[in-house]
């Protein structure tokens, strides 16, 4: 209690504004701590929180209320949690607040309040939250040990009035399974040393603890808070009864209570109602729709049960259905004098309420009814009751330290670093590790770095080492270090990139692909499409487009990221049969996502489609239809949208909708700056003509005319053009060994890299070749004084320069040659175009609890 | 010793500056504390109110003589399973007249209420008061209740900013 002086002691005493200000709501009170520093330091007291819980539920006593409730869905975008609030009166549930660390269909059932806060359990990674609903205050305890099955709860402690999160797990040490037990005491800066500590009590025995965990794992039941004890229901694997297994908060001990006398079936949970311990049995399997509540009596350790309620769930007016698998008592509300009021939740995401007195039942909350679209079945229940509680939410010396102006001094520098020295820092200390690998600051990292936009990012691919299967050299290195470093790691087998898309590329072989951060050296192998295994070289009329640099045999890959549940998704397309002659075709098509962890087949696009890999927009994949299979021998565009999950058509520009059989025109589909683009190669005119999609129109953005550069020439390469950096204009072109900057304005072309074309193991002749074989040697060359950037080169105008550029002309004959005759050829490495990002994936595959 | 007037005990009521108010029994057992003295016999002869002077006593008792019909004997607050709820409408707008008082006068009912264990009128008095703060700016609740801030700007700021959403 703040001293007088410090109170408007002028108008009124104390105790009186106490009185007063319990009335508020929790809202108002939150705010009210700004007023000044003694009421904020009475309003945070803990004696006026206790006050006000004593208020809050004299008020629920004295007037009953309809039961508020809380409940817990993932966000549209699958990327965060959100805690929403409910009340039977109004359809619309408020967001009361976001996890954005959490994946919404990761989070653990939600067990009952205790004493006003709420414990949230994260399968991924395994990280808990307790959080007070009414304040809106949540904390992230400190990291626990991964474990096979584990089973938590909030308890309180009355003697030091604490609450403690416990938590019950399996831990694997050399083929066997241990359980163990910790203890997370909360409080002012982790009064306890701020970690988990085992408990004080030890554990019961392995096999007595596991029934527990078994149950709890498996039915999704958390333990049950009730007098200080922590109650966990067992599987009846150690005896044929159930019995239960307790837990105390003050001594950190297990014990044991008898448990009701009949011999319960798995359909039983347990609940507190009105401060005793009580079991739900849940008879709906025997004789239908009757649900028994026992309640243990005050003080009865020696198991004196008795009957209390026998709800009839059949003979309502508006049924609980039979359907759900769930049905959970979720509390109390009432009491003797006007009735109680037994609330009861089911997998289907309903609330009835059963008047004890009348014995009916009624809907008091239908998520159907609400805004939230949130209408699958589950196996567990994401919604409890909740009171209004200014209990506080201590944050952890960890959260503490990052909200600290150091604290935020260092994440924001580390938000601006390269992604490999951030994974360096990582070994800095495991708050740091904490930092980095957090989903949050993964994404903001990646934004961070799109929005200071550092120009095109080039790596070189290159043969890996035992432990990874490709190395990445940024262009800028390789470029300074020569063929000297590249030497030792040739690629023996052809590698094809994907661009990069949310912040991974995919690389590719013939037999492997490779979900890759070059970044920071992240990889994952994709489960391999058996389709994509045969090697059949289709008799094509020669477009050009067959088994160029961007594709892989009869494997079409494109990678795209699902906006449903933020992971990324590979999309396969095998030919297995091509016959340009009938036009028959035969293919299948198959995707892969990360939360699934293998390949499933999908319906196969509506037209064949070309060979050019997918281009991928907002949640759609594109691909451009071929011509020469199929019924049309127009182009389209074959839309799939992975939200949808279903395919469309859109047509192409006319332009490029008409096919000429020469073979000396081809179209495919590209991104550039988040748009569809078309590309329409005329190797007759040496043009790229793209166009840009643009409110449902084509524009024809762009025509580069490559005639001046022959290494470039369409005779003899695919041209893609990979990005335009924003702040030049400039178009980035690649043809799969080389990678120049094309200014659309100045008509010049920048070339930044080119790797040889050569088979490995090559004479040394071939070898004394230089490396890019445009000449891009500096040293050799009067001129070199242009060449600021080591071996890039500007060619401006139009033949003059360019002849110059190029030290023989043969050479240039000869690679043209070469590009041509073995399209195919292995190159001692591959131009990748990569986003800077720190994203990967969490190698062990969680299982999803809300489905 | 209680006195008798047409059927009803009637109970003497004296405030500080002397004032004496005779009020029934009912009435006056509308507050708690004057009925547990009665029940413990303590109230033979007048009642001695301290803390609250007859201007303030009279407006109780005004309260009280309104509201006793209508809760009966139990003291609860004003049900509408008792009173018709015409009744109850009637008597939300009495009590909306009748709490249109000034803050001073508001505070002083609050502390009679509060003293007197009065609860429909503590609630309807708090509540008022809430009401008007609730909803008001920091620097009129603070001139409101005659506070000082005493916060460094910085300071207020952290805390607006902790619970940004309660100042939406």
């Amino acid at each position: 209690m703040p001293s007088s002086s410090a109170l408007p002691a002028a108008s009124l005493p104390d105790e009186i504004m106490t009185e007063v200000l319990l009335r508020l709501p929790v809202k108002s009170l939150l705010r009210f701590r700004a007023v000044c520093r003694s009421w904020a330091a009475h309003l945070s007291s803990h004696q006026f929180c206790t006050l006000h819980t004593a208020k809050v539920d004299a008020d629920a006593d004295a007037a009953p209320a309809p039961p508020r409730l809380l409940f817990v869905a993932h966000t549209a975008g699958y990327n965060s949690t959100a805690i929403y609030s409910c009340s039977p009166s109004g359809p619309s549930a408020d967001v009361i607040l976001t996890l954005d660390e959490v994946r919404g269909n990761f989070v653990g059932p939600v067990a009952a309040q205790c004493r006003g806060l709420s414990l949230l359990y994260d399968a991924v990674p395994t990280a808990y939250y307790v959080l007070n609903v009414a304040t809106r205050a949540v904390t992230r305890l400190p990291p626990c040990p991964d474990a096979p099955r584990s089973s938590a709860g909030l308890g309180f402690d009355p003697r030091t009035n604490e609450y403690k999160v416990v938590r019950l797990f399996l831990h694997s040490c050399y083929d066997k399974l241990l359980t163990k037990c910790e203890t997370y005491t909360l409080g002012v800066g982790g009064r306890r040393g701020d970690q988990w500590t085992p408990a004080a009590g030890g554990v019961p025995s392995s096999q007595a603890a596991q029934a527990a965990l078994a149950n709890a794992d498996l039915d999704r039941l958390p333990p049950v808070f009730v007098n200080g004890f922590l109650h966990w229901l067992m599987l009846p694997l150690v005896q044929k009864t159930m019995s239960i297994m307790s837990f105390s908060i003050t001594e950190e001990a297990f014990g044991w209570v008898q448990p009701p006398p009949f011999i319960t079936s798995r359909n039983s949970h347990l609940v507190e109602l009105d401060g005793h311990l009580c079991m739900a049995r849940d008879l709906r399997a025997d004789s239908p729709s009757i649900l028994e509540i026992w309640k243990l009596l005050q003080g009865s350790t020696s198991g004196d049960w008795s009957l209390d309620y026998r709800i009839d769930l059949s003979a309502q007016t508006t049924t609980i259905r039979i359907e759900p698998q769930v049905v959970r008592v979720l509390g109390v509300t009432g009491n003797d004098r006007s009735g109680k009021k037994i609330i009861i939740g089911t997998a289907q995401h309903e609330v009835h309420a059963w008047d004890a007195t009348s014995g009916t039942t009624e809907t008091i909350f239908s998520v159907e009814d609400t805004n939230l679209g949130y209408q699958a079945e589950s196996s567990s229940l994401h919604l409890c009751l909740f009171k209004e509680s200014l209990a506080p939410v201590h944050r952890t010396n960890e959260e503490m330290s990052w909200s600290s102006p150091v604290g935020k001094a260092v994440k924001e520098i580390l938000l601006r670093l390269p992604a490999k020295s951030v994974t360096r820092f990582k070994t800095v200390c495991s708050q740091w590790r904490r930092l980095v690998e957090g989903e949050v600051f993964t994404r903001s990292y990646l934004e961070m770095h799109k929005k200071m936009d550092e120009g095109p990012k080039i790596m070189l691919v290159g043969k890996g080492t035992q432990q990874a299967p490709f190395r990445f050299t940024p262009l800028k290195k390789w470029l300074s270090e020569g063929s000297r470093s590249s030497e030792g790691a040739r690629l023996e087998t052809k590698v094809v990139c994907s661009k990069p898309c949310h912040g991974l590329n995919v690389v590719s072989t013939a037999e492997e692909d490779y979900l890759y951060n070059p970044c920071t050296g992240y990889y994952y192998r994709i489960p391999s499409d058996p389709g994509s295994y045969v090697h059949t070289s289709w008799e094509r009329p020669n477009d050009g487009i067959q088994n160029s640099a961007f594709s892989m045999g009869n494997k079409n890959i494109g990678l795209g990221f699902n906006p449903l549940n933020q992971e990324h998704i590979a999309i396969f397309i095998s030919y297995q049969r091509k016959d340009f002659r009938s036009r028959n075709y035969r293919w299948t098509c198959s995707v892969w996502q990360r939360s699934s962890w293998y390949l499933h087949g999908i319906s196969n696009p509506p037209l064949p489609v070309n060979d050019m890999p997918p281009a991928y927009v907002d949640g759609v994949f594109y691909w451009m239809s071929d011509p020469l299979l199929g019924p049309s021998n127009e182009q389209v565009i074959v839309a799939f949208d992975i939200a949808r999950n279903g395919y469309d058509t859109i047509p192409c520009p006319s332009h490029v909708a008409k096919w000429c059989d020469n073979g000396r025109r081809h179209g495919f589909v590209t991104e550039l700056q988040g748009t569809l683009c078309v590309v329409l190669a005329d190797s007759m005119e040496d043009e790229l003509q793209i166009w840009k999609q643009e409110h449902d129109q084509w524009d024809r953005a762009y025509t580069i005319c490559l005639k001046a550069w022959p290494d470039y020439s369409l005779r003899s390469n695919i041209v893609v053009p990979l990005s335009i950096d924003s702040k030049d204009g400039r178009i980035m072109l690649c043809t799969g060994r080389k990678v120049g900057l094309y200014d659309p304005i100045g008509k010049t072309l920048e070339r930044l890299c080119a790797v040889d074309g050569m088979m490995p193991r090559c004479t040394g002749k071939r070898r004394e070749l230089p490396r890019a074989s445009e000449g891009l040697q500096p040293s050799k060359r009067p001129r070199s004084g242009r060449n600021i950037r080591g071996c890039m080169e500007s060619a401006t105008g139009h033949g003059i320069l360019q002849a110059s550029s190029l030290n023989k002309c043969n050479n240039d004959l000869s690679t043209e040659k070469l590009n041509a005759e073995s399209p195919s050829a292995v190159m001692s490495a591959v131009p990748l175009l990569y986003e800077e990002s720190l994203m990967s994936y969490p190698r062990v595959l969680k299982k999803r609890s809300l489905e | 010793m209680a006195t008798r007037e047409a059927g009803k005990k009637m109970i003497m009521l004296k405030s500080p500056d002397g004032m004496e108010f005779e009020v029934e029994e009912a009435v006056a057992m509308e507050s708690q504390t004057i009925r547990k003295m009665i029940e413990d016999d303590c109230a033979d002869t007048a009642i001695l109110i301290p803390n609250i002077n007859s201007k303030i006593l009279s407006r109780v008792i005004e309260y009280c003589n309104k509201h006793v019909p209508t809760t009966g004997a139990t003291g609860a607050a004003a049900s509408d399973t008792v009173a018709p709820a015409a009744l109850a409408e009637d008597l939300k707008i009495w009590d909306a007249e009748f709490i249109k008082v000034n803050r001073a006068t508001r505070f002083d009912l609050i502390q009679a209420a509060s003293y007197l264990n009065i609860k429909g009128l503590l609630d309807l008095t708090s509540q008022t008061t809430i009401d008007t703060i609730s909803d008001n700016s920091l620097e009129e609740i603070r001139s409101f209740l005659s506070t000082k801030n005493d916060y460094l700007p910085e300071e207020e700021q952290t805390i607006r900013r902790e619970n940004q959403w309660a100042f939406q």
